[in-house]
């Protein structure tokens, strides 16, 4: 899928670029550099540290509270950093009572509105990957390994620093990759802050100029870049995938912490939480409180129908598109089997800008070719026929999310083996019949688990959408940029809420499943 | 239904063969148990007679009909073969009257009357809402030797059919089996790696060496 997306990229390199391109290429591309740089830095660095810590303090020790912030602590994945964005630039506007404190304290301001500023707020919505990853790979570590240590006198930091870190490197750096594909992509929170990243550059080029070749172009900056985090990773982490997993292995024996070192944990714990959840909860409640008379209308209503809507066909779509593969590369060890697993190394890497700039292309192609057809018809029939329609959109929703899906209907796969499906080749069924009645019901859960991270993903989608929607069509992720951008953020509020809602409800079902479990 | 298989070879990819021509021929309802160490390709063998593996050459011939041979190859579901797979393979999300009526969808009107005989036959008549993890190992094996014998195949096969059973529980369990097999009259070919097995169950017993464990 990559080599796909890639060949028009390349292709445009061909043809001579614009004035528009050189003029971007000269007066901003060593900023997008260099903002991006940092972002990367930072941003890792930073959701690195609140990840791997939350994790640490709520695997290995036992505090009052552990069991809820443990779940709390994914909440702000609920959050688009979009949302925190607009939410912080006025809960830190000159006026505001923070900044008073702060100014009085300081004798200086805070401004969010800037490299760091983005940085935090990046790191603030975007360290759950890395909780949930570290976390779930402590957990299945066995006990004896934290014994072992604790016999050699190593408790404390470090516990942490000389046995934690080494152990955990692997999961920390790829999750870190999972969050740096997250800031690549991101567009709604650079643009409100004036940031120039390539994201950003690959929009201009689009919105202001209608150049496609130009974005095109600085879509292969930002793959370029892609590439190079993606070569960095293997470059850190290689050969380093412990897995000492068992499940044989005895549970972990939690650490009692003492009082004050809880308090010290919890205050830390949920000031994470506080910054990243519970502040721009807050403000947009009283916001919401504040603009409902007027923000309840229409737009509201019909947004978050089409939200659901386009949110719940892909996600269908991609399940089945995803089951569709998975069967075709199971059990094989074939140029089939590797090409997928490409595919789910790299979809998901492949930021949104790119995905939708690749995709008006195709479908501006496709509707040449139809207007060729149609007016040879009749010169009266119009040949736009996809591009301006919801086709479009979905197809761009099933590029750049099919690699979550696929790879948890495949590894629900791996878990099954084939034998059950043999089985039911033996008995007399056909292909078909057994996909229905024994590997469906089978893989249950993992096709559960992608629907869920898939809608999740489309909800809080706003760089696609906003290029590839139809006129008039909006989704929450659209309506709440559109009052941003209008500077009316507090009417964007209620929609902003309901996302967070939905996002948050479908989070706690998956920390809490009530699933069906079979005993074998 | 007697079986005749000829020239049967298979190997994986560029692998040295697994299985080289090995041939067999089994007469109407008799019990043939093949003999041999774990790795030797027995299983693989069930397989390539399943057509869950393709076989590189050789035939296979079940009754009158030609399963396997030059230009054919009748895919697994259509073969009339069952088979009782090393860990049974019983389906998780299916009670035990779902499981043993799976094979009978579209071949008989009668599937309730069929699935109460052989709930009978294998002693656990009440049993047909329970779900596979609420019995006992012993249990299960019965209930996947139902499944694979309800559809009346043209042939049995059966996969280590002991091993995940307790030393106890085996004794019996293997004349029980004799008997209702015998009691269907249905051509069967087991594979194990205990000869014990092989004496209590099978009328013949024959040994099973792979080429590459010969080459070794």
């Amino acid at each position: 899928m990559m080599t796909l997306m890639m060949v028009p990229i390349f292709g445009v390199f061909l043809a001579p670029a614009t004035s528009q391109y050189f003029l971007l290429l000269e007066t901003r591309f060593v900023t997008a550099s260099s903002n991006t740089f940092w972002l990367i830095i930072g941003t890792g660095l930073l959701s690195a540290i609140f990840g791997t810590s939350a994790a640490w303090l709520t695997t290995i020790y036992d505090f009052k509270g552990r069991k809820l912030l443990s779940w709390l602590l994914m909440l702000p994945l609920a959050i688009p950093s979009y949302i925190l964005a607009y939410v912080y630039v006025d809960v830190l506007r000159f006026s505001s009572p923070l900044q008073q404190v702060f100014n009085s304290l300081f004798n200086n301001y805070i401004s969010v509105m800037s490299l760091g500023g983005a940085i935090l707020l990046f790191s603030l919505g975007l360290y759950p990957y890395v909780y949930v990853v570290v976390r779930s790979f402590l957990r299945r570590q066995s006990a004896s390994m934290f014994d072992a240590a604790r016999l050699f006198g190593i408790q404390g930091w470090a516990l942490f620093f000389r046995f934690g870190l080494p152990l955990l490197r692997a999961s920390i750096i790829g999750s870190v990759v999972l969050v740096i594909m997250e800031v690549l992509s991101d567009f709604g929170l650079v643009d409100y802050f004036g940031i120039v990243t390539f994201t950003t550059l690959i929009f201009g080029s689009w919105f202001r100029f209608r150049q496609i070749e130009t974005a095109l172009r600085f879509s292969f900056w930002l793959l370029l870049v892609v590439v190079l985090v993606l070569g960095s990773e293997r470059l850190f982490s290689n050969k380093r995938r412990f897995s000492y997993a068992t499940t044989k292995a005895r549970q972990l024996v939690r650490l009692e912490l003492t009082k004050n070192q809880t308090l010290g944990v919890v205050s830390y714990l949920g000031s994470i939480l506080l910054f990243g959840f519970g502040i721009p909860v807050v403000q947009l409640g009283v916001w919401a409180l504040q603009t409902y008379q007027r923000s309840i209308n229409t737009n509201l209503l019909s947004a978050i129908g089409s939200t659901l809507f386009v949110a719940v066909i892909a996600a269908l779509s991609i399940i089945v598109i995803s089951i569709f593969l998975a069967n075709m590369g199971r059990g094989k060890a074939s140029i089939m089997n590797t090409l997928l697993l490409r595919i789910s190394m790299f979809g998901y890497s492949i930021p949104g800008a790119v995905v939708a700039v690749v995709v008006l292309l195709f479908f501006a192609t496709l509707d040449d070719g139809v207007s060729l057809v149609t007016s040879q018809i009749s010169p009266n029939i119009s040949g736009i026929l996809f591009s301006s329609s919801l086709i479009m959109l979905l197809s761009a929703y099933i590029v750049r999310f099919l690699a979550i899906a696929y790879n948890s209907i495949e590894s629900a796969y791996q878990k099954v083996g084939t034998n059950f499906t043999n089985a039911a080749y033996v008995l007399g069924r056909g292909k078909l019949n057994t996909l229905w009645t024994v590997d469906v019901p089978m893989i249950l859960p993992g096709i559960t688990s992608a629907f869920i991270l898939v809608v999740i993903d489309i909800i809080k989608e706003l760089p696609l959408t906003l290029v590839l929607r139809p006129f008039n069509f909006n989704t929450l992720a659209t309506l709440t940029y559109r009052y941003a951008a209008e500077e009316q953020v507090a009417m964007g509020a209620i929609a902003a809420l309901v996302m967070i809602l939905v996002s948050s409800g479908i989070i706690y079902m998956v920390m809490n499943p009530k699933g069906v479990r079979y005993g074998r | 239904m007697d079986v005749n298989i000829k020239g049967l070879s298979f190997r994986y990819h560029q692998d040295q063969p697994l299985i080289e021509d090995f041939s067999l021929a089994v007469k109407q309802g008799e019990i043939v148990a093949i003999q041999g160490l774990s790795g030797s390709g027995k299983t693989t063998l069930l397989r390539l007679i399943t057509g869950l593996e393709t076989p590189s050459t050789g035939s296979i011939i079940v009754g009158d009909t030609t399963v396997f041979g030059p230009k054919i190859n009748v895919s697994p579901e259509d073969r009339a073969i069952g088979m009782v797979f090393q860990d049974y393979a019983l389906f998780p999300h299916m009670t035990v009257y779902q499981n043993i009526a799976f094979g009978l969808k579209g071949k008989t009107n009668d599937a309730r009357g069929i699935v109460t005989q052989m709930l009978k036959l294998i002693g656990l008549t009440g049993y047909e809402d329970r779900y596979p993890y609420e019995l006992s190992g012993g249990q299960q094996q019965r209930v996947a030797l139902a499944r694979a014998i309800a559809p009346n195949p043209k042939l049995l096969l059966l996969d280590e059919p002991f091993s995940n059973l307790d030393a106890d529980l085996k004794q019996q369990i293997r004349k029980e089996l004799r008997w209702i097999i015998k009691l269907y009259g249905v051509t069967t070919i087991m594979v194990t790696h205990d000869a014990e097995d092989a004496k209590v169950l099978a009328d013949r017993l024959i040994g099973f060496t792979s080429e590459a464990q010969v080459k070794r």
